[in-house]
């Protein structure tokens, strides 16, 4: 049986390897955004390429400032988000990982997610000179109207594509993706709950595990990969390396830290460990049975920063219950606005709740706004928190 | 002093002074079921008003000192916003109309309703397309608005009392197009029309045709002199800015900002569905949403208008302005056109050295 790594390294090597042969073969690539419907396009036999998470792979390898500085943002960088400020550099900063992402014929955006995805596809689309298509999901669940007009939309995303290619729509790859994408969502839920009992996957390992369920997702090798990390960590394996248990359970709230080699700060004491971060369970997205256009609707509509704060906030209280937190750790991610609109009102909350958190401002992608002196006081201030309660 | 004077003065009073509009609205919450506070000229104050509300455009100087603070980066005049209500400043609102635009306006209203003593919160989906879809999904939010907004006011929004408040307010837009022919031809000062335009986006618009009649028909007995400069940016309120633009040797004749030219340019059209024409006005406007924030283009409009430079008046950390303007002056730098910017804390009193000093080059420069 193939493990985990060799399966991640595979689906990560198919997808850039993959794209540049797309490329080379003149097959369309469009770039998307991070919950765009990715199944209809790959039913219109599309290469779908992520920015997003090539700019996680930048930060990764050290080249976020070379490439926020290449961004052409100038003075504005400071208050931009750096995903889209390292993908806007991409296309001037030399010695990129992987080469780069070859030029796509067109781009999908969404606003799922945040509006500044529409903001920074544009002004790209613009700059390259090739036709954007934006998917518009109203926020929230209050509009009974929201389903039809998101199905519209979806119609006029397959004629745009059709007019970009020339190519159709095969119904039968879009169920196949829908349904592979719903197996591997359940998979990926699965994959945490490991965590709840006992700490059995550690944290970095299960951001970094992260890229299949974004990139790949439709693709049946994510249900293998999820599967196969289940059985390797599962405590029914006897092979199983499960990890040493921490007295204090911590959860981290909100984008990991992609420039840090374990992707979250250190604790620098071994009972504190991070067992959940939620940002992973983002992607375990609500796909229903049918798998027809009509059952992306729901999925895309329902992603978590389009949630109300007030749900946001219900859904940590209950991962702080299904997880045994003893701490939340809220990360203020300057990149991410949307992202901030509940995290004070939700420390409140925790905080009324009698469980410890405390906020830690910082970038996803963009170390120049990470100071580990300062996060490590706060985490020793909190960790100080923790032990009192 | 001329007759419009104290029209002058109560504008620039109503804009800039937080007491005077407090005071001014606690008159006219006792004359009308409510006011409704809403963010944005795509949010149309026609319903509003035809609902029985005063629509109140929450704009101008809201008088924040400090309090409670939204995390960074929200731009500055949401974070001005939220610190104003916070302290209570402006607790005259029976309600707000969001708009679903930037993620700051989100983020506010997001953060506005996990707050338990706040107004009662609408929001309209403001689409990012402008196509078919686009229209029947705003004309559908038009009408639940409409109908959310009837219910609060215990009444109901017929189309006879929306076409008359869309009269009433395509009126005003005439008027206020008028203003802008005379800025045009240098007879009339702009930061006394856009002291007019803004205000009259608070006050009763009954009272506001009358004053804006009066104000349309004055002109001055000689042309302005300056270097003929355009204004681009979002809401502009700052009007010690715009005064100090003026006064150091600007002539401005015209502008692209959504409290002043893209708010009166267009008509909303009558007959047939009446909320069809109301999303058609809506979607032909260049939105946060559809990002196309100056819409035709800044060359053009400068070009038509003689201005020799264009003055970016954006609000700080505003995400959508920030994208339209890199690409704006990349354009415009193509073109010969000369750009300045200046980033506007919303609420900050005074003017900054800096941006004195960089105003005074810029107009050596033209």
């Amino acid at each position: 049986m193939e493990s985990s790594r060799t399966i991640l390294t595979k689906i990560f090597t198919d997808y850039y390897l993959g794209a540049a042969q797309a490329k080379k073969d003149g097959k369309p690539i469009a770039y998307v955004t991070a919950f765009t419907p990715v199944e209809i396009l790959r039913a219109m036999d599309i290469t779908c390429l992520y920015p997003e998470s090539y700019a996680v792979v930048c930060s990764a390898s050290g080249k976020a400032g070379d490439m926020i500085g290449s961004s052409g943002m100038g003075q504005f960088a400071g208050d931009l988000c750096s995903y889209s400020l390292i993908s806007l550099g991409m296309d001037h900063a030399e010695r990129l990982p992987y080469g780069g992402l070859p030029e796509p014929d067109f781009m999908v955006a969404t606003n799922n997610q945040c509006g500044t995805t529409l903001l920074w596809f544009r002004l790209w689309s613009q700059r390259k000179n090739i036709p954007l298509f934006m998917i518009d999901y109203p926020t929230g669940s209050e509009n009974t109207d929201q389903n039809e007009y998101v199905y519209r939309q979806y119609l006029a995303l397959i004629e745009f594509v059709k007019k970009q290619t020339g190519r159709d729509l095969d119904q039968r790859v879009l169920a196949q993706q829908a349904a592979n994408s719903r197996a591997a969502c359940k998979l990926w839920s699965q994959v945490h709950v490991l965590n709840q009992a006992a700490l059995q996957i550690d944290a970095a390992k299960l951001a970094n595990a992260l890229f299949p369920i974004v990139a790949a997702r439709g693709t049946p090798a994510v249900c293998r990969y999820c599967e196969t990390l289940i059985h390797e960590h599962s405590r029914e394996n006897e092979n199983a390396v499960i990890a040493a248990q921490p007295s204090f359970r911590l959860l981290w709230h909100g984008y990991p830290l992609w420039f840090l080699p374990k992707r979250y700060p250190s604790f620098n004491d071994d009972r504190f460990q991070i067992v959940l971060n939620d940002y992973t369970l983002w992607w375990d997205l609500d796909y229903p049975a049918a798998d027809t256009l009509e059952s992306l609707i729901r999925p895309y509509t329902s992603t978590y920063l389009n949630w109300l704060p007030q749900r946001r906030i219900d859904w940590t209280e209950q991962l702080v219950r299904d997880y045994a937190i003893d701490g939340v750790i809220l990360h203020a991610n300057r990149s991410c606005r949307r992202a901030l609109a509940h995290v004070i009102p939700l420390r409140d909350h925790l905080l009324r709740q009698g469980i410890p958190s405390i906020i830690l401002e910082s970038d996803m992608a963009n170390p120049d706004y990470y100071s580990p002196e300062k996060m490590n006081s706060q985490l020793e201030s909190f960790k100080e928190s923790i032990l009192a309660a | 002093m001329t007759a419009v004077d104290p029209i002058l003065k109560n504008c620039r009073s109503m804009v800039l002074n937080p007491h005077h509009r407090r005071a001014y609205l606690q008159s006219v919450s006792a004359r009308s079921c409510g006011i409704i506070g809403y963010f944005s000229n795509y949010i149309p104050a026609e319903i509003i008003a035809a609902a029985g509300f005063h629509p109140l455009r929450l704009i101008g100087c809201f008088g924040s000192v400090s309090g409670p603070a939204l995390c960074d980066p929200m731009c500055s005049f949401v974070q001005d916003f939220y610190a104003t209500q916070c302290s209570g400043l402006a607790d005259l609102l029976t309600g707000l109309v969001f708009p679903n635009s930037c993620d700051s306006l989100k983020v506010l209203r997001q953060v506005w309703q996990t707050r338990p003593d706040g107004p009662q919160c609408w929001t309209l989906d403001h689409p990012v397309n402008t196509d078919g879809p686009a229209l029947l999904y705003l004309t559908s939010q038009l009408r639940r608005l409409a109908s959310e907004l009837a219910a609060a006011s215990r009444s109901t929004v017929s189309d006879e009392k929306l076409h008359a408040a869309i009269t009433e307010y395509n009126t005003i837009r005439g008027l206020l197009r008028q203003c802008y022919a005379k800025v045009e031809a240098r007879r009339l000062r702009y930061s006394d029309l856009l002291a007019v335009a803004t205000a009259g986006l608070m006050l009763d618009r009954n009272e506001f045709t009358r004053m804006l009649q009066e104000f349309a028909g004055s002109s001055l007995s000689q042309p302005l002199s300056g270097n003929p400069v355009m204004l681009a940016g979002p809401l502009t309120d700052d009007l010690e800015l715009v005064g100090a633009l003026e006064n150091h040797g600007a002539c401005i004749v015209g502008d692209s900002v959504t409290n002043g030219w893209r708010y009166c340019s267009q008509d909303i059209a009558t007959g047939g569905d009446i909320y069809t024409k109301i999303a058609q006005h809506i979607l032909s406007q260049a939105s946060p949403t559809a990002f196309d924030l100056h819409r035709p283009s800044l060359a053009a409009r400068a070009a038509e208008l003689g201005a020799c430079g264009i003055i970016f008046l954006n609000q700080e950390r505003c995400e959508p302005h920030v994208h339209s303007y890199v690409k704006c002056a990349a354009e415009l730098e193509q073109q010969s056109i000369k750009t300045l910017l200046i980033e506007v804390e919303h609420g900050r009193p005074g003017l900054q050295a800096r941006d004195l000093m960089r105003i005074e080059s810029f107009m050596e420069l033209l």
